[in-house]
């Protein structure tokens, strides 16, 4: 038998050889055709940081020099939601943390505010030094102060800290009235209060009680001095982080959506599956909001001090607009077709943002992009059946391919475009089930902008996330991360429903008339390619039209961040004089050029309160030229007078009539 | 030695099995991956001799035993059926004898009788006709011959002539004048030595007088001294060289129905050519000397028609989308379907249920790797592919949806046509098909580069005809530039004269292939334009049933006259038999020097003791210069006394 065996391997052995290496080219051709495949691995950051201060304004925010992160969710610190707040609201401002703090950083400064850790660090001499200042005519905002607070906060005695909050049940003195105060009241609210209604309260009038929850006094007023107090008797920044960052587990874990349930746990590693970021939504509710609720939130917290004391605050949109839309397409392979749109806000003269898939597109159509004045941003895909594989081998021989990871998507679309990409949006809305880790992933991709919250279901549409404009992400660690979140309000595939105009129209309606917001639409390029109907483009179309009606800055992500941004490095300094009711304020606002065409930024619009008292505007001139008062903007909630200026050192003084 | 030479013619025989194997598995993998294409031959139907009883005021006479029967070029043929499509078009009913039954005719019944090119030589007929002229009738001879030239006209001693530009048309608009006059002129004339005596000409070609009429007796004779038909046929079906084969004109390495378009001008003409000489010949020519009636070719007596098609290409059930937009303002179109292709049958019953008209969209093997393919294998090897022809895709069509209401509607990918002149022709009618969709600009050009928008009926090259009515396009919208105005300046002009079938093509596959924000738009806004400029939004299948259901009505018209309230009034008496609902009949605004005062319907009839006073609303409208007053009917019989003083 071994004779015969070998008798037949040795009459073959040339047959048998070509046979082999035809087996050999064969495996080779097929394993190229369907090669082995292998996940990237995305780094992160290890968690956020404390931010510089890069503005100078009248406001003082003090951040506590020490983070309690860790634990759990509900003990997280969320005073730099505070930070979010201020550069949503204010603009500039000036940021000292709780153990520099001195008398030295209350030269020039307005207000101050102290989050509620930051109470707790401060010493007793500190907190002297803010005493003093308030009695001098100094404005303070202090959050859930301790017994130390009690000569300026009133109360003594410590007071019980409730674990949850239901809702807001009386907003009599808030300066939000009419039909955005009773929105006010709606606010879906996920925080921990002190138990104000268990103490007493001295010196605080019914009238200076601005905000109850649960029927219990959460925001109140008191005179100290020649100056004001203004206690938070709720966790504000973990009320506002909810909202707008979203509420994620105990252990800051998320829920997967239903249809991905199974999948949760990856049965080789046990680590946690992906997500989609409406799962962090924090109130069913906010699924159909048409009311931006943490920014209504905020205005009410920093609207307050107005009353007592003016002060001047930049608009977060160009001049007096009245808000901004952003239309975001994502390309998704689409390749050279994607740029139709383009093309088309090319002609009207108008700009958005495209997030491209690098797997297509060419060059020419990335270069055609950037003619039309469109920023170019990533379309992420993560690891999985979208994900981007370059395969890899040796010569024409390519058996495996690897997915590639953030960096690299990023690094091949830099490299494609020429240009630097800042914005991204995950493809799929595929996201980490962790609070966190997805931006921390972006971050340390040098990733600046992200889209990716937003609504998912059909059904849903709005503000989900309780604003439409930018926000840091709190990291588990307490700190921002340095990437601003900016949530969409609409896409094609949610919201748009039989009439996805009218949902449209009310957004931006209602943004003119009083919410004042960013409105970012995600429509994608290749929406009629797989699910083609008339309203995405009547909505697209439509966008564009009903913003001008509705005097809305059409932009893009990246061209609305250096706005945003430069509004931030402004320089605002006001100061009030009660006897001649004169608000006095100089602005020194950068100018920026725009990326699209080298153009300067518009600069935005100075904001001052209408009224003092019971008195209105009477005077307004800027850099010694009086202006005619109908040329002032409002703000819808009739809070804020708005005055255009241009990028520059601007002196304006705001007289208010007498009584 | 002796074991291995047993040996070898062993191992010769495994080395062959396995080598031929392992060749075998090559080859086969090869042609599963490259498989070879097998034509397949397509069934043709050729045109065929009509005749019509229609109950009508116009009878067209053919001798189709003049009509030659393997003409080996296009000027061979007898384009006598032309003549239908200018009264079926503008008139509607009309009633189609062959030669040999006109004896056996009484042409009293009729008040204009065309005797065709292929009719106009029967001397035996002369008294018949001197009889029905004599009496009042009205007869169009094209090109007589013999003793029917002696007694009606001209004496045609020049002979036969290619002629070179239209230089005088009677009555006709400066602008339209110029449009005929750049059209070449792919016809023949007579000349004759001089002018018909006592003749009134009405057009010239050269100088030469080739349309002129003459009063004999209480009647007219017409003479039109050149092939009508021919110029007709050329630019309405396009004119192939010898041997009916048609050029690759436009350089795109396939033969679409662009190449055949006349001459580069009509390309993006704003005007229909055709109608115009159409008009000229019935409502300048005929009708001031006898009155025309006809049925309004669109529904309800409205502008003109936009007749709105989709080619499906492939995408399958999503292509729905636009049918989905329309059916909201209960707008209709047709869908070109491609089968075998994606679209279920549950697509196919939305797109039923949406009203839509469903159409085949006919995948011809024509271009690289294109075209409706049948693999053929066993065990999941598929070596070869067969091309599936019109006739099994219309049957899948069919197959594929239970409920799929009549298939008519069909047009050819990407508007291929192939070398043939007639064969697309020929397959449709053999696959049943009746109205086609395949005609139409190159893209990026739109127009009437066909000479008209209204539905015709093409011939076959023997001169006989199909039953199919072509919709020609006049815009493929891409989205372009100055897309969206065009359509707007079309319609305008449709509503203000011109008064057309304007088929559009938006296909829902463009924002996939080729999206464009102004395609949306033009596609948006075109219902709303067409709405404005009245006009009629279908589809093909819509305004094929109303066609088909004009020209099959009945349409009688009587002129007396009459003293009325102390004056002198001229009656025109109708009797129309409607088979739609939203028909029109129109009616010339002046006979004569007498002026429309009022129509009625049913004059004389009584209701108890009460005599009936039944006015009809009466809407005037410019068809290119003619005066015409537009009454409507009701769907069935109707007797309407039109009044003129």
């Amino acid at each position: 038998m071994v004779r015969k065996e070998q008798s037949f391997v040795s009459r073959f052995k040339y047959d048998l050889i070509v046979l082999v290496l035809l087996g050999l080219v064969g495996t080779g051709m097929w394993l190229n055709r369907h090669p082995f495949t292998f996940d990237g691995e995305d780094d992160a950051v290890a968690g956020g940081e404390v931010p510089p201060q890069i503005g100078n304004g009248d406001v003082l925010l003090v951040v506590p020099d020490s983070s309690a992160g860790g634990g759990e969710f509900n003990d997280l610190d969320f005073s730099f939601a505070w930070y979010n707040a201020l550069a949503q609201e204010v603009g500039p401002f000036a940021l000292q943390v709780s153990g520099a703090f001195g008398p030295e950083d209350l030269v020039g400064i307005g207000l101050v505010i102290v989050p509620a850790r930051a109470s707790v660090l401060l010493e007793p001499p500190q907190i002297a030094v803010l005493r003093s200042w308030v009695e001098g005519g100094g404005s303070l905002v202090v959050e859930m102060p301790g017994p130390s607070w009690a000569a300026l906060s009133g109360v003594k005695e410590p007071v019980l800290i409730g674990r949850s909050t239901k809702a807001i049940t009386a907003a009599a003195g808030s300066l939000l009235q009419g039909d955005i105060g009773k929105h006010l009241l709606d606010t879906p609210l996920h925080s921990r209060m002190l138990r104000l209604d268990t103490v007493e309260l001295p010196d605080v009038h019914r009238t200076d009680i601005l905000l109850e929850i649960d029927g219990v006094p959460a925001h109140y007023h008191r005179a100290v001095g020649a100056g004001h107090v203004y206690v938070l008797g709720f966790d504000f920044g973990m009320a506002v982080t909810s909202l707008q960052q979203g509420v994620p587990l105990a252990d800051f874990s998320v829920e997967p959506p239903e249809h991905l349930r199974d999948e949760g746990l990856d049965d080789d590693d046990d680590e946690p599956g992906m997500t989609r970021p409406d799962m962090l939504v924090a109130h069913p509710k906010l699924r159909q909001a048409l009311v931006p609720y943490a920014d209504l939130l905020e205005r009410h917290v920093l609207y307050a001090p107005l009353r007592e004391r003016p002060q001047a605050r930049l608009w977060p949109y160009p001049e007096t607009l009245a808000g901004a839309l952003i239309l975001t397409h994502e390309e998704r392979g689409f390749g050279d077709r994607a740029t139709y749109m383009a093309e088309y806000e090319s002609r009207l003269g108008l700009s958005s943002t495209y997030f491209i898939s690098p797997i297509e597109i060419s060059n020419d159509a990335l270069d055609a992009l950037h003619a039309a004045g469109i920023e170019v941003g990533l379309g992420w895909h993560r690891n999985g059946p979208d994900a981007i594989y370059e395969s890899r081998g040796l010569g024409r021989l390519r058996p495996y391919q690897v997915a590639l990871t953030l960096a690299e998507q990023k690094e091949r679309l830099e490299s494609w475009s020429g240009r630097r990409v800042v914005s991204s949006r995950v493809h799929g809305l595929e996201w980490d089930a962790d609070y966190t880790t997805t931006f921390r992933k972006l971050v340390a991709a040098d990733v600046r902008i992200d889209s990716s919250y937003g609504p998912v279901e059909p059904e849903s549409y709005g503000y989900l996330f309780g604003t439409g404009l930018p926000f840091f992400p709190i990291d588990r660690n307490g700190l921002p991360l340095p990437i601003y979140e900016m949530p969409y309000v609409l896409s094609d595939t949610a919201g748009f429903g039989a009439d996805g105009t009218s949902v449209l129209a009310t957004l931006l309606k209602e943004s003119r008339g009083g919410y004042h917001n960013l409105l970012t639409l995600d429509i994608d390029a290749d929406a009629m390619a797989h699910q083609p109907r008339p309203q995405t483009l009547e909505t697209w179309m439509q966008a564009l039209e009903l913003a001008r009606q509705e005097k809305h800055w059409v932009t893009n992500l990246r061209e609305f961040v250096m706005f945003f941004d430069a509004r931030r490095q402004a320089s605002l300094r006001s100061r009030f004089d009660p006897d001649t009711r004169t608000l006095s304020l100089t602005a020194d606002v950068p100018s920026v050029a725009a990326v699209r065409d080298g153009a300067p930024l518009p600069a935005p619009g100075l904001a001052v309160p209408l009224r003092y008292g019971s008195s209105i505007i009477e005077s307004v001139t800027v850099d010694g030229r009086a202006i005619e008062l109908n040329t002032l903007g409002r703000s819808g909630d009739g809070v804020l007078a708005l005055i255009s200026t241009s990028p520059g050192v601007r002196k304006v003084e705001v007289r208010y009539a007498a009584p | 030695m002796r074991a291995r030479d047993r040996a070898a013619p062993r191992d010769g025989l495994i080395r062959a099995l396995i080598w031929g194997s392992v060749a075998l598995a090559i080859v086969l993998a090869w042609l599963d991956s490259s498989p070879i294409r097998l034509e397949s031959e397509e069934t043709l139907e050729p045109g065929s001799a009509l005749v019509l009883d229609a109950v009508s005021d116009v009878l067209l006479v053919v001798d189709y035993d003049a009509f030659p029967r393997e003409p080996e070029s296009f000027d061979a043929m007898n384009f006598s059926l032309a003549w239908l499509n200018t009264f079926q078009q503008e008139v509607g009913p009309v009633a189609l004898r062959d030669a040999e039954s006109l004896p056996e005719t009484e042409l009293g019944n009729y008040r204009v009788v065309v005797l065709t090119r292929s009719a106009s030589h029967h001397e035996a007929w002369l008294p018949k006709l001197k009889g029905f002229v004599d009496r009042g009738g009205t007869l169009v001879l094209e090109m007589p011959e013999g003793v029917l030239r002696e007694a009606f006209s001209a004496d045609g001693k020049g002979g036969l002539r290619d002629p070179q530009r239209i230089t005088m048309a009677a009555g006709l608009a400066t602008d339209q004048l110029a449009v005929l006059q750049e059209l070449p002129l792919t016809t023949r004339l007579v000349g004759s030595s001089g002018p018909l005596d006592g003749g009134e000409t009405l057009l010239t070609i050269d100088g030469v007088p080739v349309v002129y009429r003459k009063r004999m007796g209480a009647g007219w004779a017409i003479t039109v001294d050149f092939d009508y038909g021919m110029l007709l046929t050329s630019v309405q079906q396009g004119r192939p060289t010898e041997g009916f084969r048609i050029r690759d004109r436009r350089g795109t390495s396939e033969i679409e129905t662009a190449d055949l378009v006349l001459a580069e001008g009509l390309l993006e003409s704003d005007a229909p050519v055709a109608d115009i000489l159409e008009r000229f010949m019935v409502y300048g020519v005929i009708d001031p000397v006898q009155p025309v009636v006809g049925l309004w070719p669109f529904l309800d007596g409205m502008d003109g028609a936009l007749v709105m098609t989709h080619d499906e290409r492939g995408m399958g059930d999503t292509a729905a989308w636009m049918a989905e937009h329309e059916h909201g303002f209960k707008g209709s179109s047709s869908y070109f379907v491609r089968k075998p292709g994606p679209v279920t049958a549950e697509g196919l019953e939305q797109l039923v249920t949406l009203g839509v008209d469903v159409a085949l969209e006919w995948n011809r093997p024509i271009g690289e790797g294109a075209g409706a393919w049948e693999k053929i294998g066993l065990l999941g090897i598929e070596p070869a592919q067969k091309a599936v022809t019109l006739e099994a895709q219309a049957a899948q069509l069919r197959a594929a949806y239970a409920d799929l209401p009549p298939l008519v509607s069909v047009r050819s990918r990407d508007h291929l046509w192939g070398r043939d002149w007639a064969e697309p022709f020929r397959a449709l009618s053999a696959a049943g098909l009746l109205a086609d969709s395949s005609y139409a600009p190159p893209p990026g050009k739109s127009g009437y580069a066909f000479g008209t928008g209204l539905p015709f009926m093409p011939l076959d090259q023997t001169g006989l005809a199909f039953q199919v009515l072509e919709f020609p396009n006049v815009m493929l919208a891409r989205g372009a530039e100055g897309e969206r105005a065009r359509l707007e300046q079309l319609l305008g002009e449709s509503q203000k004269g011109a008064h057309q079938a304007l088929t559009v093509s938006f296909s829902p596959k463009a924002f996939v292939d080729e999206p464009s924000a102004l395609l949306y738009e033009t596609w948006r806004d075109a219902y709303r334009l067409a709405a404005a400029h009245g006009h009629w939004i279908t589809s093909v299948r819509n305004l094929y049933r109303f066609s088909r259901a004009r020209h099959n009505s009945e349409l009688r018209s009587r002129r007396t006259d009459r003293r009325l309230d102390g004056g002198d009034v001229m009656l025109l008496r109708l009797e129309t038999l409607a088979l739609e609902s939203g028909m029109t009949v129109s009616v010339p605004q002046s006979i004569g020097d007498k002026t429309f005062t009022e129509a009625r319907r049913g004059l004389n009839r009584v209701q108890g003791d009460e005599l009936l006073a039944d006015k009809l609303v009466p809407r005037p409208v410019d068809l290119m210069g003619y005066q015409r007053i537009l009454l409507p009917l009701s769907k069935g019989f109707n007797a309407i006394d039109v009044v003129y003083q």
